[in-house]
Formats: C-alpha cells, structure tokens, sequence
C-alpha cells in the first residue's frame, strides 16, 4: 500500500512546521529526556477552600487551615488567630498533607487468610468484632472481664476516647490500657496525689509574668516548637530561663543557664534545693504554715541530701546546686516547666512529688506568674459524672497494662483492640509475643505497619483531615476540628468505629449518637468543668477554649488552676503525704550502672532517649517522605570523651548493647551531650518503605522496668562495642 | 516598587526543618528537593558547645547570575527585587545551576525543571507572608514586604542588597555562607554557553529537517 507523503513544495502549513522545527531547534541542546516546553504553568493556583481543622498530634494543638482544591488536601497552614502558635506549625502536622494522600494508606478492611488478605467490608468487619468480643463473653461467663483488651491511645478525637470507654466499659470490659503508661502516667499521677488534678498547674502566657522559668528536661524546642516563641517572649522581658537537660538541644540556645546533670538524678538534685532552702530558713514559712501538709516529714527526709552528697549523685559540682538554690529563693515568681522525661524514670513519681515540694516551699504553685507546666497537662478534668452515668455497676477493675501482658503470654486474652504502636512499650519484643497469643487481634491503623502485619484483621482509620472531632491540648484548651474531605474508601473515624461497636455490644444502653457533635454534646452536659464550651463557640475560636468554663458565657479559664491556693486536695492544702508511696526520697533508677546491682555493672555508660523534631510516632510520621529528609535511622549521640578509649570514630558502626538485647547503629560524636552518657532517638522502626526513618525500633532493647504507673525509658545502663 | 525582605535570625532558630517542609508543600517540591535549607553545626568543645543553625535558600540577588545565564528566559528579576522562575518556561538544561555563586538552583529529577526558592509569589502578591515564614514557630524567619528592617540592624547580605538577609551571632564564615558575598562575576561569559546551545541546536535543525522533507524527494 502506498504511503501518504508530504508535499515536496513548501506550502504554506510546510512553512509553519519549518518555523516550529527551528523554534525546536534552537532550544533543543537544552532539551533532557522527557521535557515538555510550554504547557501550564504548575505554580499553584487558588485553593477552592480552607477549611478551619486543628493538628491531630502533640497537644500544643496547632488549629490550622487546611487548604483544599480539587476535594484533595493541597496543603495546611497554621491558622494565625491561634494565640498559643501565632500561626505557626512544625514539620510533624505538615506531614500529615503527604500522609492523608499517600498512595501507602490501607483504604478498606483486610481479613488475613493464612498469608494473604482478604478484602472485607466495613460491615462485614464490625459484624467480626462485635462476635468476636460477644462470644468470650458466653463461653467465659465468670471469667470475660480481662480477656478483652484495648491499647490506646485513640489519636483521632476526645470523642473516640469517650466511645471506646463507653462500648468496652459498658459491655463489662475494663481493660483499656491508657497512653499514660508510656508517656507522663507518673507526673500525672503525682500532681493528682499532690494538688488533687493532674493537669499543669497554669498556662503558658503566665510565663510571661514570671521571674525565673525553669525548663526541667523539657527540650520544648524539639518537642512543641511553637512554644518556642513564648520562651522567646519570656527571655525578652527578662525572665531568667535556666534549663536542666544532660544534652545541649536547640533549646539550649534561649537559656540562660544549663544544668547537665546525670539523668535519673533530678529527684536527689531537687530534694538537695528543698534541703538548702530549709537550713538556710529560704523557704516561705508563712505558706508552707498554711496550706501544706507534710512538711516535717519533707524535712526529715531531704535531711541526708547535703550539697555534697547531691553532687556526687548527680556529677554537678556543689556550687551549681547552691546558686540554683539561691536563684530560686531569690526568684518571686517562678514556673517549673516539666518535660517528659521526668516520667520516664522508676524514681518519676517520687522526683515530681519533690518538683511539687520545691514549689511549695517558695510559695510558687498558685498565682500570676508561678506554678507547675507539665508536657501534657491537657487530660479533661471533670468526666467522672459521665463515666458514673454510663458504666455498669458490676464492672470489674482493670488490672493494667502490665497484667494483661502477661495474661496474654499465657493465652488468657481472646481479643485485642490494637488502635497505636506496641512498639510504645519498653521490651516491645516480649510485647509483641504476647500479641501473637491472642485469638483475634483488630488493628486500626493507616498503613501495612509491624501492628497490621500482627493482626487478623485490620480496620483502617480516617486521616485527621477526614474527620471531624475535639480535642483538647497542653494549655487546658479544648479545639474543634471540621472535616476538610470526605474519607477514602471504607475508612472510618475511631469515634465512628467505638460508636458502631458499642451499639452493638450494649444494644439499646448505649448512648444514640450518631455523629461526634452528638458525643461532644454527651460529654459538655455531663461534665460540669466543660458544660460552656458550646459546639458553636468552639467552631469560631481559632484558639480553643481552656477549661473550667462552667457557663455559656465564661470565657474559659487562663492562668492558674488553684485561685487564693485552694487546692483540689481533700484537705485544700499541697499534700506532700502519701502512705503508699512514702516520703519523697531519691532512689537510682532500676538498672542503673551506679547502683547496687552487680550485674548493672557490665554496662556503664547511662542511656537515654528522646523525640526528634520530625517524628511523632512509628504510625504516622514513619510514612512521609519528607520527614525521611532529615532522618537517618538507628544512630547514637555520644561525647568524644565516652569513647575515647574504645577506639571508636566518628560514623563507625557500633552495637548499643542492653541486657535485653543488641542493635546496629551509626556512632555521632559530639560535644553537646555530658560525658558517660548515650542519646539515641527514638523514632526508628521497622514497617515503612522509606529507609531513612526504618530501622531496628529502640523499644525492643529496653528492660521492663516501671515505676507504679509508667514505664522507664532511660537512665539504665549500656554499652557501645564495635559492629 | 519597595523591596521585598526575608531576615533569617539565627539567635531564634530551632532547626527543626519547619521552614523547608512548609516551602515544599507551598511550591510542589517533591521529598528530597529541598528549596530551603536548615543546616547547623557545633562550635566549642564540651561543656561550652553551642548549636548554630541556618536556614537558607535563593539569596535573590539584585544583580542575579541566573537570569543571565538563563537561555530559556524563564528567569527574570521582578522590580519587588524577587527572582522570579517561571517554570513553564524552564528547560531544565541547568546553565543556571552553574552560573550561580551561591550554588543555589538544582534541578529536580522528577520535575525535570530548575528548582529554586519562588518568594512565594503566589502568596506575596495576595498579601500574605511567604510559607517558610508564615510556619516557622520561634520567629526566626521574618518577612518585610516593605523592605524596612529593624532601624540599626546589622545583617549579612544587607549592604549588598541581597534579599534574604541574616542577622547573625557570629561571622558569616563560620556560617554555610559564601564569605564575603560574591556579586555578579559570570555575565561576561553568557555569549559562549548561547553559542554552545546553537552549534548542537543547528544539528538538530538540520535533521529534522532532511527527516521531514528530504524524504519526499526520494519517493517522488
């Protein structure tokens, strides 16, 4: 067949293709493989809306605007009405624009069959768990109450906390282990013994009217940045900020003063300030007379904490504990800012009961400018009208985390609600043999991560932009956030899943609500602290409305807690007495290379851990491709002088041994961390596609050691050899 | 028309990447293409080390060695002082990549264009801050749309009309900043990298053009 050809003339469409051909032409040297010339411009054009949401991460609670166009989330942005952030946002919350569209996500119910997964749907699913849970209950009639379990945390809203409670708790399940275990469960629990609430004592702005601010080992800058811009007012009007953190962090850089004491060693430090203050009669006699109790036994046994001893405790030399004593003395308003790390250690309550001592003794829990910060002091106070209301009166109580491990290594839990990382707990291994014992373990999460490949079956949850919700943050504030998109797939919200479980284990009990304004709206009318924090209030304020608000027209408490220092106490006084826990005294953390244990020995460099600024945790921020750009996997921080005589360079390979067990990591030398000491962070995992954020998970080599509520992170022994 | 000013203040910085990571989103830089860029590093030894972080990105420079260089056009200086890419335009064929001291520009593998700071000017023109500004939480990247800094300030890069500016605790040397700051020194050149682009491009031509017409003539 003969081949149409071209004209050999120049015509005149001829022409206009020569024209093109040299246009082409002229620019061709520059041409690289797969360039397209021209086309549209891809600088982002107008968003289609900014819908009003707030970040689902650390309680800092960022409100943002979250940018949509084409109903895909393009991007979200601080919103600049919020007084705590001005607006601003770390790189955690901006991870989640990635996250929400990453081609990773779990979009529908899977059902594992043998090695594969089955597609299910959402109803099919439910009806799984719902039978799943019921028929424990029928075959163990005496026997149910421990043999369901949920792990929270529940990131998504304050209303799947509520429902997850209601739907277990009502059906006669109590084991719902609280994040608290793993997080700041023992300053919780010791400002609640203390002061009679667990929240921090005041808010942020008070900083501001303060005189001295102490960060004590709260690395904010690499935890909550934006309240980085708060101390950076503080330092302006010339508060004195003084910062105790065995490493110099970024934070460091807006102190005044560092102390770099061994870690785990805060309690002795502070009960050698309470004992200064007392024999140098420093202490505000007139307040300790009047509103607290157990001040003779808070004195006999600070008695054995001289300057001398304390320094040989903590490493720092005496003179360092006396000037901050008489700083603090000196001080008329001071704020106690307590990072997480304080909770991590086996001594934790006993070191923030002393936190709670010192401030007493200078007279700075309650009022302008004074008081206690604690890293999570959001927890809603004032629920427990809505827990009565609803929860059976034969319910059981809950044995704790660390009871239903250990009936599930016997096999004694049939169904596990698995909603966050077991990688959260320390001897994460041991954790996860106990999960492999379990008859039928529900996963909510995101994405094919090391808790859905544990699982039979996995329920994926809504990204935060999915869903709307409250959620209540550091500064007492409660948030709310509106949907920006519709979810994908058959992902449902944990408050949707925990509503839809509950109804069908508790049928006609359960509270009928149908969306998370309806819970919302349960949880104001049964908690008087909450009761003026209307949905129409929330929806307007870019700030949040910190609680106790008690009527539609309060505005929302600021400041402190405790007005004209009434305190929550039974006896309206800082209570320093607890027969439980004895006096406030210093103990060496479990496992520590200086104490008693002979065993210990074998390991003498003292380890710690710690967030970097990118990650939140393994489920989330594990996934995002621009957080893998500042990450680098398993590596160590260690100081020249701590290696000097193993041999060991800058880069090198190296195991960081435990008694539990071993890991490879990359050795970094620096000059910013105190001698004797190990940093590493904790943000490795396995899971994830992207190999900078993957890893061995650090967790799996941390001994089990708890104190009466949480578990130790830190401070126990280690050594580093040659990979 | 004023100015437009970016002052980095290194007393503020936390380095926790919330600039770059706000940048990307803002101006569709995939993972890895870092248009802005945190770097810190330790001075002193224990225990007086201290932590200096800098974010940087396009110094747009008054006199810009880029648009210059550029044989596409898709760089110009826009009269607010911002230089401005117009990736529509760009090739890819990274002259500028070359051309500009600070080493700046890089050329995104996925995107197949130069990728470069933009100022925002999608955001600026509406009024609204420049994203790595807008997210940074400790303030240590401030906008000023009128190109009025604080009276009395001393900052890299001011004297020499740059604008991104940085006012900083130590000297520029002991920063990641080319000391002291090279101005335009590569113009003179640009003839020569035209003339590279036409030689081939004529090749080109001329093939294209026995392939389109030469053809017909054998068949005829």
């Amino acid at each position: 067949m003969a081949k149409k050809y071209h004209m050999a003339t120049i015509s005149r469409r001829n022409f206009l293709k020569a024209g093109a051909l040299a246009t082409g032409a002229l620019a061709a040297p520059s041409v690289v493989g797969g360039m397209e010339l021209g086309g549209k411009d891809p600088l982002p054009g107008p968003v289609d809306r900014e819908v009003m949401s707030c970040c689902q991460f650390c309680q800092v609670r960022c409100t943002t605007l979250v940018q949509v166009r084409n109903e895909k989330v393009v991007n979200v942005y601080g919103n600049p009405g919020n007084t705590w952030t001005n607006g601003s946002m770390c790189p955690k919350g901006q991870s989640l624009v990635e996250l929400t569209n990453s081609p990773n996500r779990l979009l529908y119910p899977l059902k594992r069959e043998g090695e594969t997964w089955k597609r299910i749907s959402y109803a099919e699913a439910l009806e799984l768990v719902a039978d799943r849970i019921l028929k424990v209950k029928e075959t163990y009639p005496d026997d149910y109450a421990h043999r369901v379990a949920l792990f929270e945390p529940l990131w998504e809203s304050h209303e799947s906390e509520i429902m997850a409670q209601l739907a277990l708790k009502m059906a006669g399940f109590p084991e719902i282990c609280p994040p608290g275990d793993t997080c700041i469960g023992n300053s919780a629990t010791a400002l609640r013994i203390c002061l009679g609430s667990p929240a921090s004592t005041t808010t942020l702005d008070e900083t501001l009217n303060a005189r001295t601010l102490v960060l004590w080992g709260a690395n904010i800058a690499e935890t909550y940045p934006p309240y980085m811009r708060w101390i950076d007012l503080a330092r302006e009007k010339g508060v004195k900020v003084i910062y105790v953190d065995p490493r110099k962090t970024p934070t460091s850089n807006y102190c005044d003063a560092q102390i770099m004491a061994r870690p785990g060693t805060d309690g002795a430090l502070l009960l050698g300030l309470i004992r200064y203050l007392i024999h140098e009669n420093l202490y505000d006699r007139n307040f300790v007379a009047r509103h607290v109790s157990g001040f003779k036994e808070l004195a006999e046994s600070a008695e054995a904490y001289t300057p001398e001893a304390v320094s040989k405790i903590s490493w720092l030399p005496p003179e360092t504990m006396i000037d901050l004593a008489k700083t603090l003395a000196g001080s008329r308003k001071t704020i106690i800012w307590m990072g997480g790390s304080l909770s991590r250690f086996t001594n934790a309550i006993q070191t923030v009961r002393a936190v709670v001592a010192l401030q007493a003794l200078t007279a700075n829990l309650a009022g302008p400018g004074k008081g206690i910060i604690n890293m999570q002091g959001g927890k809603p106070g004032g629920m427990e009208g809505l827990e009565e209301k609803f929860r059976p009166k034969d319910l059981a109580a809950g044995i704790g985390f660390r009871k239903v491990l250990y009936r599930m290594i016997q096999k004694k839990v049939d169904v596990l609600l698995l909603n966050s990382s077991y990688r959260r707990y320390p001897d994460a291994n041991r954790v996860k043999k106990g999960i492999l014992n379990v008859g039928f373990v529900v996963c909510r999460g995101f994405f094919m991560n090391e808790e859905a490949r544990l699982s039979h079956l996995i329920i994926p949850g809504t990204m935060p932009f999915e869903s709307s919700g409250a959620q209540y943050g550091a500064q007492r504030q409660v948030v709310w956030r509106n949907r920006a998109v519709p979810a994908p797939g058959e992902t449902v919200g944990d408050w949707q899943f925990y509503a839809d479980l509950g109804k069908r284990l508790n049928r006609e009990a359960f509270p009928d609500v149908h969306s998370p304004e309806d819970i919302f709206e349960l949880v104001r009318l049964n908690s008087p602290t909450w009761a003026g924090l209307t949905l129409e209030r929330l929806k307007k304020d870019p700030t949040g409305i910190s609680w106790p608000c008690p009527s539609e027209g309060h505005p929302g408490t600021l400041g402190t807690l405790y007005p004209d220092n009434r305190f929550w106490t039974p006896n309206q006084k800082v209570e320093l007495l607890a027969p439980a826990l004895g006096p406030i005294a210093w103990s060496e953390p479990e496992g520590s290379p200086y104490g008693d244990s002979e065993e210990a020995k074998a390991f003498p460099l003292v380890f710690i851990q710690g967030k970097v600024v990118q990650h939140w945790q393994h489920t989330f921020t594990h996934w995002s491709g621009y957080m893998a750009q500042f990450s680098e996997g398993n590596y160590v921080q260690v100081n020249p002088r701590t290696v000097e005589k193993l041999g060991l360079k800058e880069n090198d390979w190296i195991y960081l041994e435990t008694e539990l067990g071993k890991l490879k990591a990359r050795l970094h030398l620096s000059e910013m961390i105190l001698p004797g000491v190990v940093w590493t962070p904790s943000y490795p995992g396995g899971g994830s596609s992207l190999k900078e954020n993957s890893g061995v998970s650090i967790n799996t080599i941390i001994p089990g050691h708890w104190d009466k509520v949480s578990a130790q992170f830190n401070g126990f022994g280690c050594r580093l050899t040659k990979a | 028309m004023n100015d437009r000013l970016i002052l980095f203040d290194d007393r503020k910085c936390i380095r926790c990447h919330s600039c770059e990571v706000g940048c990307q989103l803002e101006n569709d830089a995939p993972p890895g293409v870092r248009l802005r860029r945190v770097r810190s590093h330790v001075r002193g030894r224990f225990p007086e080390g201290v932590e200096r972080s800098i974010s940087t990105a396009c110094f747009h420079c008054n006199d810009p060695a880029c648009v210059s260089s550029c044989p596409a056009g898709a760089l110009r200086r826009r009269p607010d002082g911002v230089v401005e890419h117009r990736r529509n335009r760009c090739i890819g064929c990274g002259y500028c990549v070359q051309s500009c001291p600070f080493h700046v520009p890089q050329v995104s593998p996925e995107q197949h264009t130069m990728r470069k700071c933009s100022f925002c000017i999608q955001r600026i023109d509406y009024g609204k801050k420049p994203a790595c500004v807008a997210k940074c939480p400790s303030g240590a990247l401030a906008y000023y749309p009128s190109g009025e800094t604080p009276v009395g300030l001393a900052a890299y890069g001011k004297a020499e009309r740059l604008h991104m500016i940085y006012a900083l605790r130590g000297k520029p040397g002991e920063y990641p900043l080319p000391d002291p700051v090279p101005l335009n020194t590569v113009k003179d050149q640009q003839i020569w990298k035209w003339l590279g682009g036409l030689v081939p491009g004529a090749v080109v031509l001329a093939w294209l053009w026995k392939r389109a017409f030469c053809e017909e003539e054998t068949h005829d």
